[in-house]
């Protein structure tokens, strides 16, 4: 095995990956945890001294943030990368070197979001939901938090690339014979887990983006009233609510992976368990507003919200049922993944009943911005999401490593962890008096016993956590060798030597119709193994660092904005030299299980499930729109107060330019290059026209003194123009793209499929310009 | 709905407002099913892991083995009833809540209205004839008092944590809340929303007075 | 004849604009006219997606996650404005 540094720089191979995201998201812990030993310090007793209010407001922030999105996601995709793919049959994800990039937009995106420790004024320090207004530039001036938001961008467009990736690759890449209801548990979790990523993560990044231009643009969408606070809560919440259930569902299917393995009964009601999960999943879009119940929403919506955030309890209910039911009659070997397995689903429990409480807006009149809501989500999210995901990690670490880890310091460190966690969260439902996030509390009350309790909880809870890494590193120093099945599991992972060779399999594997998994073990096949070199591409870094570098800059200074440009522009360039030069093809296996997608191609598959995020994207920002018109008492309609003939002719142009991508694609659907070309060549043009007709627009509003900060229209008009330009722009870039490869001959009657995706994308920008038209120039 | 559950209060048993008595009657119903649920599930959890524990290297027929899609069990007639049961659970607390949530948010007429207005870092009073205060709050009583709460800047919030109320304090909205003190006192009021560096100092005094002593220092 | 049927969408696109102008020139501000708009606007969007982007000849899956995606960013305005309280003070 090649183990240089080039290999985990540019690798594209989705086991590498996933150590690399394993490593990190552990790096990640390490950090979080050590920030919330600090709080824990600092809290131990009442007007203690030990971290002033600055710093510990940073210390909660950062916390929250890396817990939340850097570690604990991160981690079951650590899982997702190396075990999806064999878990189906695949030998790798749909797209390597966009599965590379999430990882490094992932780290540089952390990287960037700490990087804020350093300058002046700290970083990030109004708590993990960056409640508007305190996170304007007149609240928060320090460079911390623009930073943190430039880091939450990158985090979210590595987020999107995964997603895409994770639902072409599961919908498409099974093995022959393995439908959806067969797959292993932990497969439906991931798939489950992208699909509301892929419909979260959108809200959250048009609220991060209206947050940086209102910090570097100076527009008003959180300073007015009309926006502010409630515009955040929602954009906010509609992501944070099934974020929470994204953070679940890996470590609750991985519970559901390991006890039928441990208990030796197959998983009770996997279909039961399955379909409910299917609708909490839809249902955790649902309930966000149960975040605001004392915000003072209409009251007739908080109580649809109650219904909706209690029903909620009924699936995720059937699926704790059913995981116990497992146990029934049951053969049960109480091995170390088995043990974490069993003492998440306890802890998850308590966290679901306190959650229900959460759930009632009576009791929310009180329960608000106490520590008894800090109890509930260290429950469900440490209890349940994290001890779920380290069962797993207990579970595949032979697999992945190749070495058996200690039994015996497997099962202290359960112990103690059990006990640190208890000690540590179960005061903090008694603090009921207690704000979250106060950095100092006074000697009056009884506040001081609990804390205290709770500190040194937190001291047992970190011992355990340095035993499980100590158990890890001795792992990997002289573990016994793993065999390639050591716990009498039955799904495809443990049908590889541990660890896997580098292409998983020889030949494709096959479900028979009666459950029969057939696969020639890797060394007993006959196909040649591929090395490392094939799969090496420097564009995933590359990119991820120029973006890293342009954002830092626009941050920071002009100078490293520009070397992140160039840089991002010879690595897109290189990207598309290695797809004209044919690199990176990626066979598609030609039998497999695709139910609902077979014919289809991958790429196809994966630009109509970006666009899906984008309507998202596009309803969050034309929401905010309407949702700052309906609180305002009057609203000049753009049409009337300024001229309407550049609108119109933009208009005009994205139509005409609609037709003219049609006509190239279907030129060379009959193999007709010049028809191609002149088609291309003119919806050049007109994108072309339609942005320099908007730069002249634009001038001409701001010579009225229209600017981005004059007014609440102002703000809207030009975030939201110009989110749209920049689509058309990114449109452009492609197109240019298209342009060199038409005029290399590199399309042909049967090869046309980027002009087809580019015409997609290409129609849906033309679709949002058709809302936005009418929205802010005519009504 | 009556009272049942009292709010102890320097050793005596009193009614501290009729909110509290509601929410400590909401709060002792959803903690009594969530510890009765609980404790069942949780104590079903363990026993079945030690009456299941195995026994030898003897396997179940079912076991799952190598390459092998292990078998369908469970019925849909058991999904139905567990969805019954949590359902039925649910919809009783839910009936709770939403009786609770109608007596916290409708305050009943005749009241003293106070403007809280919420600022990094403190508290602003205004009363009906105009007379401001700073950070301590006279209060008759026995009276119903009824908070308009708004900010100037950030987002705040603005709890009395012994009368069991919360209202977010947000720049350009009002927020009410009520209560009606029937224990004159010192009580406590904090901010329960970040605001800033300023947030773990952001408290203020609540004192509730006798009517006579309130309309004598109101009137100064 | 698929050239044909693109250019009769162009046609049809562009008379809806000019249709929208038509009637953002002549009719006074109500919501009558905001409606009308809308729904032109409506008709434009479904050209695009049906005639286009042809969703209506991928797998299902496609047309169901696209109608997914729209309900779920339709929920999101829709919860927005329904949030906003109406018994102001």
């Amino acid at each position: 095995m090649d183990s240089s540094l080039t290999r985990w720089l540019f690798t594209t191979n989705h086991k590498d990956i996933g150590i690399l995201y394993l490593v990190t998201s552990l790096y990640f812990l390490i950090l979080g945890g050590a920030l919330a030993i600090l709080m824990r310090i600092q809290l131990m007793l009442p007007n203690n001294q030990f971290l002033s209010a600055g710093p510990f407001n940073q210390a909660v922030t950062v916390h929250g943030l890396i817990m939340v999105l850097w570690f604990l996601s991160p981690l079951a995709f650590a899982f997702a990368n190396y075990i999806v793919p064999l878990q189906i049959g695949a030998r790798d994800l749909a797209f390597p070197r966009l599965n590379a990039m999430s990882y490094w937009f992932y780290l540089f995106g952390g990287l960037l979001a700490a990087v804020g420790f350093f300058t002046p004024g700290g970083a990030i320090d109004t708590g993990w939901t960056v409640y508007a207004p305190l996170n304007t530039l007149n609240y928060s001036r320090q460079l911390g938090v623009t930073l943190g938001g430039a880091g939450l961008l990158m985090l979210i467009a590595s987020v999107t690339m995964g997603t895409v990736n994770f639902l072409v690759t599961i919908f498409r890449l099974r093995a022959k014979g393995m439908s959806l209801f067969k797959m292993p548990m932990y497969s439906w979790g991931i798939l489950l887990t992208v699909f509301m990523m892929l419909l979260a993560f959108p809200s959250i990044l048009a609220g991060v983006i209206m947050l940086v231009a209102d910090r570097l643009l100076g527009t008003l969408y959180f300073l007015s009233n009309e926006g502010g606070a409630i515009l955040w809560d929602h954009l906010f919440w509609f992501f944070g609510h099934p974020e929470v259930y994204i953070l679940l569902m890996p470590g609750l299917m991985a519970i559901a992976e390991i006890f039928p393995v441990f208990a030796r009964r197959p998983l009770y009601g996997k279909r039961i368990l399955i379909f409910a999960a299917i609708i909490g999943s839809a249902m955790s879009f649902i309930v966000w507003a149960h975040h605001m119940f004392v915000t003072g929403i209409d009251p007739g919506f908080r109580k649809f919200m109650t219904i909706t955030t209690e029903a909620i309890s009924i699936p995720f209910g059937i699926i704790t049922l059913c995981l116990i039911l497992t146990l029934f009659r049951a053969s049960i070997r109480f091995k170390t993944p088995m043990l974490f397995a069993l003492g998440s689903l306890a802890l998850f429990i308590v966290g679901g009943i306190t959650g229900v409480f959460n759930s009632s807006v009576a009791l929310d009149y009180n329960l608000r911005g106490t520590y008894w809501i800090v109890a509930h989500f260290h429950y469900t999210l440490v209890g349940g999401a994290t001890g779920g995901l380290i069962a797993a990690l207990y579970y595949w670490w032979p697999k992945m490593t190749g070495r058996m880890y200690s039994e015996r310091l497997g099962k202290l460190h359960f112990t103690i962890y059990m006990i640190g966690f208890n000690l540590l969260y179960f005061p903090m439902h008694l603090l009921v008096d207690m704000p979250r996030r106060v950095a100092v509390y006074s000697e009056e009350g009884s506040l001081w016993l609990n804390n205290y309790l709770s500190t040194i909880g937190s001291f047992i809870f970190a011992i355990s956590w340095i035993i499980f890494f100590l158990i890890l590193l001795k792992s990997l120093r002289n573990g016994k060798r793993a065999e390639s099945n050591p716990w009498g599991s039955w799904s495809l992972e443990w049908m590889v030597p541990s660890p896997p060779p580098y292409h998983n399999f020889d030949v494709n594997p096959e479900v028979e119709s009666d459950g029969t998994i057939k696969v020639i073990n890797a060394n007993g096949g006959s196909v040649e193994s591929e090395t490392h070199n094939v799969h090496l591409s420097k564009g995933p870094l590359m990119v991820a660092l120029g973006t890293f570098l342009a954002l830092l800059g626009v941050s920071l200074s002009i100078f490293i904005l520009l070397i992140g440009s160039i840089i991002f522009a010879i690595a897109l360039f290189g990207w598309a030299k290695e797809n004209i030069l044919g690199r990176f093809v990626i066979r598609e296996p030609e039998v497999g299980e695709r139910w609902p997608f077979s014919s289809i191609c991958n790429m196809k598959l994966g630009v109509w499930f970006f666009l899906f995020g984008e309507v998202v994207f596009f309803s969050s920002i034309l929401g905010g729109y309407l949702f700052i018109r309906a609180n305002s008492t009057s609203w000049p309609i753009l049409g009337e107060v300024f001229d309407l003939k550049l609108a119109s002719i933009n208009t005009f142009l994205l139509i005409t330019s609609s037709l003219t991508a049609m006509m190239a694609l279907n030129f060379i659907r009959k193999g007709e290059q010049r028809g191609l070309k002149l088609g291309l060549l003119l919806t050049f043009a007109l994108g072309l026209l339609f942005l320099i007709n908007k730069g002249i627009e634009w001038e001409e509003l701001f010579k009225h003194g229209f600017t981005p900060s004059s007014s609440l229209p102002a703000t809207i008009f030009y975030t939201t123009t110009g989110i749209h330009g920049a689509h058309v722009l990114a449109g452009l870039i492609v197109l240019l793209y298209l342009l060199v490869r038409a005029y290399k001959g590199g399309f042909s009657r049967e090869n046309y499929d980027s002009v087809e995706y580019f015409d997609m994308y290409w129609n849906f920008v033309d679709v949002v310009w058709l809302f936005i038209f009418p929205l802010l120039y005519l009504i | 709905m009556k009272v049942r559950i009292y709010f102890k209060f320097k050793g005596r048993i009193i009614v501290l407002s009729p909110i509290t008595a509601q929410w400590d009657w909401l709060f002792i119903l959803y903690a009594t099913i969530g510890s009765i649920v609980g404790a069942i599930v949780i104590g079903f959890l363990i026993y079945s892991s030690i009456k299941y524990k195995a026994k030898g290297e003897r396997e179940p027929k079912d076991a799952p083995s190598l390459g092998k899609i292990p078998a369908e069990r469970g019925t849909m007639k058991v999904a139905f009833v567990l969805t019954l049961i949590v359902a039925g659970i649910l919809f009783t607390i839910t009936l709770g809540t939403m009786q609770t949530v109608d007596l916290i948010e409708k305050p009943p007429k005749g009241s003293l209205t106070i403007e809280v207005h919420a600022y990094q870092w403190g508290w602003k009073f205004i009363y009906p004839n105009g007379k401001q205060v700073v950070g301590e709050l006279r209060v008759p009583k026995n009276e119903v008092i009824t908070f308009k709460v708004t900010s100037d800047d950030v987002f705040h919030n603005f709890g009395l944590i012994e009368f069991k109320v919360k209202g977010d304090a947000i720049k350009g909205k009002i927020n009410t809340i009520w209560i009606k003190p029937s224990q004159a006192g010192v009580y406590t009021i904090q901010c329960f929303e970040l605001c800033g560096i300023g947030h773990s100092w952001m408290k203020g005094k609540m004192i509730v007075m006798e009517p006579e002593d309130f309309d004598r220092w109101y009137a100064e | 004849m698929r050239t044909l049927g693109y250019f009769a969408v162009w046609i049809a696109l562009i008379l809806a604009t000019l249709l929208q102008l038509v009637i953002f020139g002549g009719v006074k501000a109500s919501n009558l006219r905001v409606i009308s708009i809308m729904v032109l606007a409506w008709l434009q969007a479904s050209l695009v997606v049906f005639f286009y982007q042809n969703v209506l000849k991928e797998p299902k899956g496609v047309s169901m996650l696209y109608l997914a995606s729209f309900l779920t960013g339709s929920g999101l305005i829709i919860g927005m404005i329904l949030s906003i309280t109406h018994a102001m003070e």
